[in-house]
Protein backbone atom coordinates (compact mmCIF):
# COMPACT_ATOMS: atom_id res chain seq x y z
CA UNK A 1 0.00 0.00 0.00
CA UNK A 2 1.25 3.41 -0.93
CA UNK A 3 1.07 6.14 1.64
CA UNK A 4 1.75 9.70 0.85
CA UNK A 5 4.10 10.84 3.55
CA UNK A 6 5.35 14.11 2.20
CA UNK A 7 8.53 15.81 3.02
CA UNK A 8 7.15 19.07 4.26
CA UNK A 9 9.00 22.09 5.50
CA UNK A 10 6.28 22.53 8.09
CA UNK A 11 5.36 26.04 7.03
CA UNK A 12 2.35 27.45 5.27
CA UNK A 13 2.52 27.89 1.51
CA UNK A 14 2.98 31.44 0.26
CA UNK A 15 -0.56 31.86 -0.98
CA UNK A 16 -1.88 30.91 2.48
CA UNK A 17 0.32 33.54 4.09
CA UNK A 18 -0.88 36.07 1.53
CA UNK A 19 -4.47 35.10 2.29
CA UNK A 20 -3.80 35.50 6.00
CA UNK A 21 -2.29 38.96 5.48
CA UNK A 22 -5.20 39.99 3.29
CA UNK A 23 -7.62 38.71 5.94
CA UNK A 24 -5.93 40.79 8.61
CA UNK A 25 -6.16 43.87 6.40
CA UNK A 26 -9.83 43.15 5.76
CA UNK A 27 -10.51 42.67 9.47
CA UNK A 28 -8.83 45.97 10.24
CA UNK A 29 -10.79 47.69 7.50
CA UNK A 30 -14.01 46.08 8.75
CA UNK A 31 -13.22 47.33 12.25
CA UNK A 32 -12.64 50.83 10.88
CA UNK A 33 -15.93 50.69 8.97
CA UNK A 34 -17.81 49.40 12.01
CA UNK A 35 -16.46 52.14 14.26
CA UNK A 36 -17.08 54.97 11.80
CA UNK A 37 -20.58 53.87 10.79
CA UNK A 38 -23.28 56.38 11.81
CA UNK A 39 -24.49 56.12 15.38
CA UNK A 40 -27.80 54.33 15.83
CA UNK A 41 -30.85 56.40 16.74
CA UNK A 42 -32.02 54.68 19.93
CA UNK A 43 -29.08 52.60 21.09
CA UNK A 44 -26.23 54.98 20.32
CA UNK A 45 -22.83 53.36 20.09
CA UNK A 46 -24.07 50.21 21.78
CA UNK A 47 -25.32 48.77 18.54
CA UNK A 48 -21.81 48.46 17.10
CA UNK A 49 -21.54 44.94 18.49
CA UNK A 50 -24.08 44.18 15.78
CA UNK A 51 -21.31 44.36 13.18
CA UNK A 52 -19.71 41.36 14.87
CA UNK A 53 -22.85 39.58 15.99
CA UNK A 54 -24.48 39.41 12.57
CA UNK A 55 -21.50 38.16 10.49
CA UNK A 56 -20.65 35.52 13.06
CA UNK A 57 -24.17 34.18 13.36
CA UNK A 58 -24.79 34.19 9.62
CA UNK A 59 -21.49 32.43 9.00
CA UNK A 60 -22.30 29.93 11.73
CA UNK A 61 -25.24 28.92 9.54
CA UNK A 62 -22.93 28.42 6.58
CA UNK A 63 -20.23 26.23 8.10
CA UNK A 64 -22.68 23.52 9.27
CA UNK A 65 -23.61 22.99 5.64
CA UNK A 66 -19.97 22.58 4.70
CA UNK A 67 -19.78 20.11 7.55
CA UNK A 68 -22.91 18.28 6.38
CA UNK A 69 -21.70 18.23 2.77
CA UNK A 70 -18.31 16.88 3.77
CA UNK A 71 -20.00 14.24 5.94
CA UNK A 72 -22.23 13.13 3.06
CA UNK A 73 -19.18 12.97 0.78
CA UNK A 74 -17.40 10.93 3.43
CA UNK A 75 -20.27 8.44 3.58
CA UNK A 76 -20.27 8.30 -0.20
CA UNK A 77 -16.51 7.78 -0.57
CA UNK A 78 -16.08 5.58 2.45
CA UNK A 79 -16.04 2.31 0.52
CA UNK A 80 -14.94 3.77 -2.79
CA UNK A 81 -11.98 6.04 -2.27
CA UNK A 82 -10.29 5.91 1.10
CA UNK A 83 -7.97 8.85 0.52
CA UNK A 84 -10.77 11.21 -0.51
CA UNK A 85 -12.95 9.95 2.34
CA UNK A 86 -10.19 10.82 4.81
CA UNK A 87 -9.99 14.27 3.30
CA UNK A 88 -13.74 14.75 3.60
CA UNK A 89 -13.59 13.60 7.20
CA UNK A 90 -10.83 16.09 7.99
CA UNK A 91 -12.85 18.82 6.34
CA UNK A 92 -15.94 17.86 8.35
CA UNK A 93 -13.96 18.08 11.59
CA UNK A 94 -12.45 21.44 10.64
CA UNK A 95 -15.81 22.94 9.66
CA UNK A 96 -17.46 21.65 12.84
CA UNK A 97 -14.79 23.33 14.93
CA UNK A 98 -15.18 26.58 13.03
CA UNK A 99 -18.95 26.29 13.53
CA UNK A 100 -18.49 25.97 17.27
CA UNK A 101 -16.09 28.90 17.28
CA UNK A 102 -18.41 31.17 15.31
CA UNK A 103 -21.57 30.23 17.14
CA UNK A 104 -19.80 30.73 20.47
CA UNK A 105 -18.87 34.24 19.40
CA UNK A 106 -22.42 34.73 18.11
CA UNK A 107 -23.89 33.61 21.44
CA UNK A 108 -21.48 35.72 23.48
CA UNK A 109 -21.98 38.91 21.48
CA UNK A 110 -25.73 38.28 21.40
CA UNK A 111 -25.86 37.94 25.17
CA UNK A 112 -23.76 41.05 25.73
CA UNK A 113 -25.94 43.01 23.37
CA UNK A 114 -29.13 41.59 24.87
CA UNK A 115 -28.01 42.64 28.33
CA UNK A 116 -27.32 46.16 27.10
CA UNK A 117 -30.38 46.56 24.88
CA UNK A 118 -33.10 44.55 26.64
CA UNK A 119 -31.69 44.46 30.17
CA UNK A 120 -31.59 40.65 30.20
CA UNK A 121 -28.81 38.27 29.27
CA UNK A 122 -31.01 35.59 27.89
CA UNK A 123 -34.62 35.11 26.80
CA UNK A 124 -35.91 31.66 26.03
CA UNK A 125 -37.46 32.60 22.75
CA UNK A 126 -37.42 30.50 19.61
CA UNK A 127 -34.36 32.12 18.08
CA UNK A 128 -32.14 31.83 21.12
CA UNK A 129 -33.30 28.35 22.02
CA UNK A 130 -32.70 26.98 18.53
CA UNK A 131 -29.36 28.75 18.36
CA UNK A 132 -28.31 27.31 21.68
CA UNK A 133 -29.36 23.93 20.30
CA UNK A 134 -27.19 24.48 17.26
CA UNK A 135 -24.26 25.23 19.52
CA UNK A 136 -25.00 22.20 21.72
CA UNK A 137 -25.27 19.93 18.69
CA UNK A 138 -21.88 20.89 17.36
CA UNK A 139 -20.27 20.72 20.78
CA UNK A 140 -21.71 17.21 21.14
CA UNK A 141 -20.40 16.46 17.65
CA UNK A 142 -16.89 17.36 18.74
CA UNK A 143 -17.29 15.35 21.96
CA UNK A 144 -18.47 12.35 19.98
CA UNK A 145 -15.40 12.60 17.81
CA UNK A 146 -13.33 12.56 20.96
CA UNK A 147 -15.12 9.73 22.76
CA UNK A 148 -16.09 7.25 20.07
CA UNK A 149 -13.96 4.21 19.31
CA UNK A 150 -11.08 4.94 16.98
CA UNK A 151 -12.31 2.92 13.99
CA UNK A 152 -15.83 4.28 13.88
CA UNK A 153 -15.33 7.94 14.75
CA UNK A 154 -15.71 9.07 11.17
CA UNK A 155 -18.94 7.17 10.41
CA UNK A 156 -20.66 8.05 13.67
CA UNK A 157 -19.75 11.70 13.45
CA UNK A 158 -20.76 11.90 9.79
CA UNK A 159 -24.21 10.57 10.65
CA UNK A 160 -24.48 12.92 13.61
CA UNK A 161 -23.47 15.84 11.39
CA UNK A 162 -26.42 15.12 9.11
CA UNK A 163 -28.77 15.20 12.10
CA UNK A 164 -27.20 18.39 13.41
CA UNK A 165 -27.59 20.07 10.04
CA UNK A 166 -31.36 19.56 10.30
CA UNK A 167 -31.46 22.09 13.14
CA UNK A 168 -29.79 24.82 11.10
CA UNK A 169 -32.75 25.70 8.86
CA UNK A 170 -35.07 25.62 11.89
CA UNK A 171 -32.88 28.17 13.64
CA UNK A 172 -32.50 30.17 10.47
CA UNK A 173 -36.26 30.36 9.95
CA UNK A 174 -37.16 30.80 13.62
CA UNK A 175 -37.25 34.61 13.47
CA UNK A 176 -39.43 34.38 10.39
CA UNK A 177 -41.89 31.82 11.73
CA UNK A 178 -42.30 33.05 15.27
CA UNK A 179 -42.56 36.38 16.97
CA UNK A 180 -39.44 36.54 19.05
CA UNK A 181 -37.70 38.84 21.44
CA UNK A 182 -34.90 38.78 18.94
CA UNK A 183 -35.44 41.32 16.14
CA UNK A 184 -36.61 40.19 12.72
CA UNK A 185 -34.28 39.20 9.93
CA UNK A 186 -31.95 41.89 8.63
CA UNK A 187 -31.95 40.64 5.07
CA UNK A 188 -35.26 39.69 3.49
CA UNK A 189 -37.23 40.04 6.69
CA UNK A 190 -40.20 41.99 5.35
CA UNK A 191 -41.19 45.64 5.29
CA UNK A 192 -40.69 46.59 8.92
CA UNK A 193 -37.22 45.15 9.38
CA UNK A 194 -33.73 45.66 8.07
CA UNK A 195 -31.12 48.30 8.68
CA UNK A 196 -30.44 51.79 7.53
CA UNK A 197 -28.70 51.84 4.12
CA UNK A 198 -25.81 53.81 5.66
CA UNK A 199 -24.88 50.78 7.77
CA UNK A 200 -24.94 48.27 4.95
CA UNK A 201 -21.31 48.77 3.76
CA UNK A 202 -19.94 48.17 7.26
CA UNK A 203 -22.02 45.01 7.60
CA UNK A 204 -20.90 43.65 4.25
CA UNK A 205 -17.21 44.46 4.80
CA UNK A 206 -17.27 42.78 8.18
CA UNK A 207 -19.11 39.79 6.78
CA UNK A 208 -16.51 39.39 4.04
CA UNK A 209 -13.62 39.83 6.48
CA UNK A 210 -14.96 37.25 8.91
CA UNK A 211 -15.80 34.86 6.10
CA UNK A 212 -12.17 35.09 4.97
CA UNK A 213 -11.00 34.56 8.52
CA UNK A 214 -13.27 31.51 8.88
CA UNK A 215 -11.99 30.09 5.61
CA UNK A 216 -8.43 30.61 6.78
CA UNK A 217 -8.97 28.88 10.12
CA UNK A 218 -10.83 26.09 8.39
CA UNK A 219 -8.05 25.54 5.88
CA UNK A 220 -5.41 25.59 8.58
CA UNK A 221 -7.31 23.09 10.71
CA UNK A 222 -7.88 20.90 7.67
CA UNK A 223 -4.16 20.86 6.88
CA UNK A 224 -3.33 19.97 10.49
CA UNK A 225 -5.89 17.18 10.56
CA UNK A 226 -4.62 15.77 7.25
CA UNK A 227 -1.11 15.77 8.63
CA UNK A 228 -2.29 14.00 11.75
CA UNK A 229 -4.08 11.39 9.63
CA UNK A 230 -0.94 10.76 7.56
CA UNK A 231 1.15 10.44 10.67
CA UNK A 232 -1.38 8.03 12.23
CA UNK A 233 -1.36 5.97 9.02
CA UNK A 234 2.41 5.90 8.98
CA UNK A 235 2.48 4.72 12.58
CA UNK A 236 -0.17 2.10 11.84
CA UNK A 237 1.92 0.75 8.99
CA UNK A 238 5.08 0.81 11.04
CA UNK A 239 6.99 3.26 8.88
CA UNK A 240 7.89 5.52 11.73
CA UNK A 241 8.62 2.83 14.24
CA UNK A 242 6.83 2.30 17.49
CA UNK A 243 4.66 5.15 18.60
CA UNK A 244 5.89 5.11 22.16
CA UNK A 245 9.62 4.81 21.55
CA UNK A 246 9.92 7.75 19.19
CA UNK A 247 9.22 10.24 21.90
CA UNK A 248 5.92 11.17 20.34
CA UNK A 249 2.88 10.17 22.31
CA UNK A 250 -0.56 11.29 21.41
CA UNK A 251 -2.20 12.65 24.51
CA UNK A 252 -5.49 10.90 24.98
CA UNK B 1 -38.54 6.85 20.00
CA UNK B 2 -37.11 6.35 16.54
CA UNK B 3 -34.30 8.68 17.51
CA UNK B 4 -33.68 6.77 20.71
CA UNK B 5 -33.37 3.48 18.88
CA UNK B 6 -31.21 5.03 16.22
CA UNK B 7 -28.74 6.62 18.54
CA UNK B 8 -28.63 3.58 20.77
CA UNK B 9 -27.60 1.62 17.69
CA UNK B 10 -25.13 4.34 16.89
CA UNK B 11 -23.39 4.22 20.22
CA UNK B 12 -23.77 0.47 20.66
CA UNK B 13 -20.23 -0.60 19.97
CA UNK B 14 -18.42 2.56 20.90
CA UNK B 15 -16.18 3.39 23.77
CA UNK B 16 -17.78 5.41 26.63
CA UNK B 17 -21.25 4.53 25.40
CA UNK B 18 -22.88 5.59 28.68
CA UNK B 19 -21.56 9.11 28.14
CA UNK B 20 -22.12 9.22 24.43
CA UNK B 21 -25.81 8.35 24.25
CA UNK B 22 -27.30 11.08 26.47
CA UNK B 23 -24.82 13.57 25.06
CA UNK B 24 -26.09 13.06 21.54
CA UNK B 25 -29.69 12.31 22.33
CA UNK B 26 -30.35 15.39 24.48
CA UNK B 27 -29.82 18.12 21.88
CA UNK B 28 -31.48 16.03 19.19
CA UNK B 29 -34.65 15.45 21.20
CA UNK B 30 -35.03 18.91 22.76
CA UNK B 31 -37.19 20.27 19.89
CA UNK B 32 -39.70 17.43 20.31
CA UNK B 33 -39.75 17.85 24.08
CA UNK B 34 -40.21 21.59 23.76
CA UNK B 35 -43.05 21.25 21.25
CA UNK B 36 -44.79 18.69 23.48
CA UNK B 37 -44.51 20.91 26.54
CA UNK B 38 -45.74 23.97 24.69
CA UNK B 39 -48.66 22.14 23.08
CA UNK B 40 -49.69 20.63 26.42
CA UNK B 41 -49.43 24.01 28.14
CA UNK B 42 -51.58 25.59 25.48
CA UNK B 43 -54.24 22.88 25.68
CA UNK B 44 -54.37 23.03 29.49
CA UNK B 45 -54.34 26.79 29.91
CA UNK B 46 -56.06 27.81 26.67
CA UNK B 47 -53.92 30.92 26.51
CA UNK B 48 -52.65 30.38 22.99
CA UNK B 49 -53.28 28.14 20.02
CA UNK B 50 -51.46 24.80 20.01
CA UNK B 51 -51.49 24.44 16.20
CA UNK B 52 -47.97 25.78 15.66
CA UNK B 53 -46.41 23.41 18.17
CA UNK B 54 -48.34 20.45 16.84
CA UNK B 55 -47.05 21.34 13.39
CA UNK B 56 -43.52 21.48 14.78
CA UNK B 57 -44.02 18.08 16.35
CA UNK B 58 -45.36 16.57 13.14
CA UNK B 59 -42.52 18.05 11.09
CA UNK B 60 -39.98 16.78 13.61
CA UNK B 61 -41.40 13.26 13.49
CA UNK B 62 -41.46 13.18 9.69
CA UNK B 63 -37.98 14.63 9.19
CA UNK B 64 -36.24 12.55 11.82
CA UNK B 65 -38.00 9.32 10.96
CA UNK B 66 -36.92 9.70 7.35
CA UNK B 67 -33.36 10.56 8.33
CA UNK B 68 -33.17 7.62 10.73
CA UNK B 69 -34.59 5.14 8.24
CA UNK B 70 -32.18 6.30 5.56
CA UNK B 71 -29.09 6.19 7.75
CA UNK B 72 -29.82 3.09 9.82
CA UNK B 73 -28.08 0.77 7.38
CA UNK B 74 -24.91 2.86 7.51
CA UNK B 75 -24.84 2.79 11.28
CA UNK B 76 -25.39 -0.94 11.61
CA UNK B 77 -22.61 -1.75 9.20
CA UNK B 78 -20.16 0.77 10.64
CA UNK B 79 -16.95 -0.80 11.80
Amino acid sequence: MVTNIRKSSGTMPKWALAWFALTLVMLAFGFYKAMTAPTEATMGNLYRVFFYHLPHTILSFVFPYLNCGASLLYLFWRNRNVERAAGADAFALASAEVTVLYSTVGLATGMLWGRAAWGIWWAWDARMTTYLLLWLLYVSYLLVRRFSAAGQTAVISAVLAIFAAIDVPICFMSIRWWRTQHPAAVFGGGADSGIDPSMVPAVLWNMLAWAMWGAFVLGLRYAIERRRQRQANAYALGFLGDEGSSGFQETR
Amino acid sequence: MVNGTFFAALSLRSRNRETLLPLVLLPISIPALLAMIQATTSVLTGEFEPTLWIKVLVAYVIVFTIACVLLFETILTAD
